[in-house]
């Protein structure tokens, strides 16, 4: 459990299906299974493909995290981004509207939350994820959120030094640290 | 007047338009010699994938051709199915379609005028730079769209490529308390919809006359969503069954989208038309905003677009407040059952481009025996490279490439190609001897 000082929103996004949906199906999985608010939690949302959505999302967020899928990282891999770490597209059209151009045009009319975060989770080979993956990568994700260092590297202006990547399906592979 | 030269721009690659397009432009002598909108996405078979596939699977097979407009999509074939089924799906199916698609108005003209417009207009070469000096514009264009989301969702169950619609009305009719707190949304987005106009109509549009001809539904008491006789200002007036008596469609070497005509000539859809000839079936309210603004409708100035988008934004609002506002759960189910019979049907919808014409052949057993599928970019595409040769011509031949380049873009945008929508099948045409 973390003691957020101030309260933070966690948004999955994704499409719904294939293994683009795991943001969406973290997402969901803490708001039903877990107590959000024990993770210092103040709100939790699934947004399906949200396009220019997710600025409306970021209305009035102070601190953000943003879970989605990433392509080109192992399967299963958590890695932790920020948003100057995501090229984007400046020339959006609707067919390049990801992420990235989203968080992009928030940063310029003000509306990029000043702490955020976002939270990669790798496809691999982009085959969708087993049940059994799934069930790794939440708890895995609900560890995270867990860690004693978490409200402090959420709640930070200014980049942290820390571990930056795990593999939630690799037992060996420690959490973050 | 610097001398004539000879002039080749290539823009390999067309930005903030849906899709992939390209343009080639050649000029030599001062005339331009060549103009081609290069349609290069490959094309997408959707008329031979819907061959043979229930009644229960056509709309969501085509809510998959367009990511902005699958409504329009959804809602030709239910309309085209549904005749050849010889259905009836009554009020309360015909109130919540045209609701549906006012959602998808609001959030496919926010879009444009916001964000893929816009920057033309107000000098910036991308949405991210003028987002920086114009926060107030891009925060409204968002939440107008995100609104036009929320209808989507409150019929469709999702905003991108909906699940809601089944031949013969919905699977789900939305609660009283969720209508009710949708209308709140709405009211209170209204003034910003209705200042959008005025604020369009101050920005420093290009003055580009040019003469053409305006194709759209046309209702006998009602602003055209899903229903209407075509029109066109030059006389037209036709039950949608006999568009392929008028209309032509034939491949273009240059595009995998087929090129549309009227009569032999290019013509225009979309919002301007839509305007442009059903100036009388605007609500009060919304006819008054436009009157405010002092530009003169119907208008040949094709950069209005932007304009007519505004005030079919507006209009899409108030008329999705007036349907919400008069929203009661239907008794029993949110459509009528299908019963399939052999036949054949037409449907023809306003998507946000313009008209989207479908033909569906139907089996006894309800499976498709042949599809015919008119998206609106196909049939603007003459229309454009028409455009584009008036326009750069009046621009001038001797500004820069750059210049050319960009005023050429503008140009294309202002038609807010769907390019996605418009590939299609190539046509085999072999002569043995």
């Amino acid at each position: 459990m973390c003691s957020a000082v101030e309260p933070l929103t966690l948004i999955g996004v994704g499409s719904p299906q294939g293994a683009d949906a795991i943001g969406l199906l973290v997402a969901q999985w803490l708001t039903a299974t877990a107590d959000p608010s024990r993770l210092g939690l103040s709100r939790v949302e699934a947004l399906d493909r949200p396009g220019l959505e997710l600025l409306e999302a970021l209305h009035g967020v102070d601190a953000l995290l943003l879970l989605d899928a990433v392509a080109d990282l192992p399967r299963g891999a958590l890695h932790l981004l920020r948003p100057e770490h995501l090229a984007y597209r400046a020339n959006i059209s609707p067919h390049t509207l990801g992420v990235a151009e989203a968080l992009a045009l928030a940063r310029a009319v003000g509306r990029l939350p000043s702490r955020c975060h976002i939270l990669g989770i790798g496809l691999g080979d982009a085959h969708p994820f087993t049940s059994a993956e799934i069930v790794t990568i939440c708890d895995s994700v609900y560890a995270l959120l867990s860690l004693p260092r978490a409200a402090e590297i959420w709640h930070s202006r200014d980049p942290i030094e820390w571990n930056m990547t795990c593999n939630s399906l690799s037992p060996k592979t420690p959490l973050f640290a | 007047m610097s001398e004539p030269r000879e002039i080749r721009i290539e823009v390999p690659v067309l930005t903030r338009v849906e899709g992939e397009g390209a343009l080639d432009l050649e000029v030599s002598n001062g005339q331009i010699d060549k103009v081609q909108l290069r349609i290069f996405e490959p094309p997408r078979y959707f008329e031979k994938f819907l061959e043979g596939r229930g009644h229960d699977e056509v709309l969501d097979i085509v809510a998959r051709i367009c990511g902005i407009c699958p409504v329009a999509y959804q809602m030709s074939a239910s309309h085209a199915i549904e005749q050849a089924f010889e259905m009836q799906p009554g009020p309360w199916v015909r109130a919540m379609r045209r609701l549906f698609y006012c959602g998808e108005w609001i959030e496919s003209h926010a879009l444009h005028i916001h964000l893929l417009a816009l920057p033309d207009f107000l000098g910036y070469n991308n949405a991210v730079a003028m987002a920086a000096d114009h926060p107030e514009a891009v925060t409204r264009g968002v939440s107008l769209q995100a609104l036009g989301n929320r209808i989507l969702r409150l019929l469709g169950g999702r905003s991108v490529h909906p699940v809601g619609v089944r031949i013969g009305g919905f699977y789900h009719a939305p609660s009283e308390a969720e209508a009710a707190e949708l209308l709140a949304a709405i009211d209170a987005a209204l003034p910003e919809a209705a200042s959008l106009i005025g604020w369009c109509a101050r920005l420093d549009l290009p003055d580009d006359h040019q003469r053409f001809t305006s194709v759209a539904l046309r209702h006998p008491d009602e602003y055209p969503l899903n229903e209407g006789r075509l029109v066109s200002n030059d006389g037209l007036d036709i039950d949608i069954s006999d568009y392929a008596e008028h209309f032509v469609e034939s491949h273009a070497p240059h595009s995998t989208a087929l090129h549309s005509h009227l009569h032999g000539r290019p013509y225009l859809v979309g919002p301007l038309a839509r305007l442009n000839l059903n100036l009388d079936r605007l609500p009060t309210e919304t006819r008054a905003l436009l009157d405010a603004t002092g530009v003169a409708f119907p208008s040949d100035n094709m950069f209005h677009s932007l304009l007519a988008r505004a005030v079919e934004l507006h209009f899409a609002l108030s008329e999705a407040a007036r349907l919400l506002r008069a929203y009661r759960l239907p008794e029993g189910e949110a459509g009528v059952t299908a019963t399939p019979k052999a036949g054949t049907g037409f449907g023809c919808t306003e998507a946000p481009r313009g008209i989207l014409w479908h033909r569906y052949e139907m089996d006894a057993a309800g499976k498709v025996v042949k599809a015919t599928i008119i998206p609106p970019t196909s049939q603007n595409q003459p229309r454009i490279e028409e455009d584009l040769r008036t326009s750069l011509e009046a621009f001038g031949l001797d500004r820069t490439d750059d210049e050319l380049r960009l005023h050429a873009e503008m140009v294309i945008r202002n038609y807010d190609p769907c390019i996605s929508c418009a590939t299609h099948f190539l046509r085999l045409d072999v002569q043995r001897r």
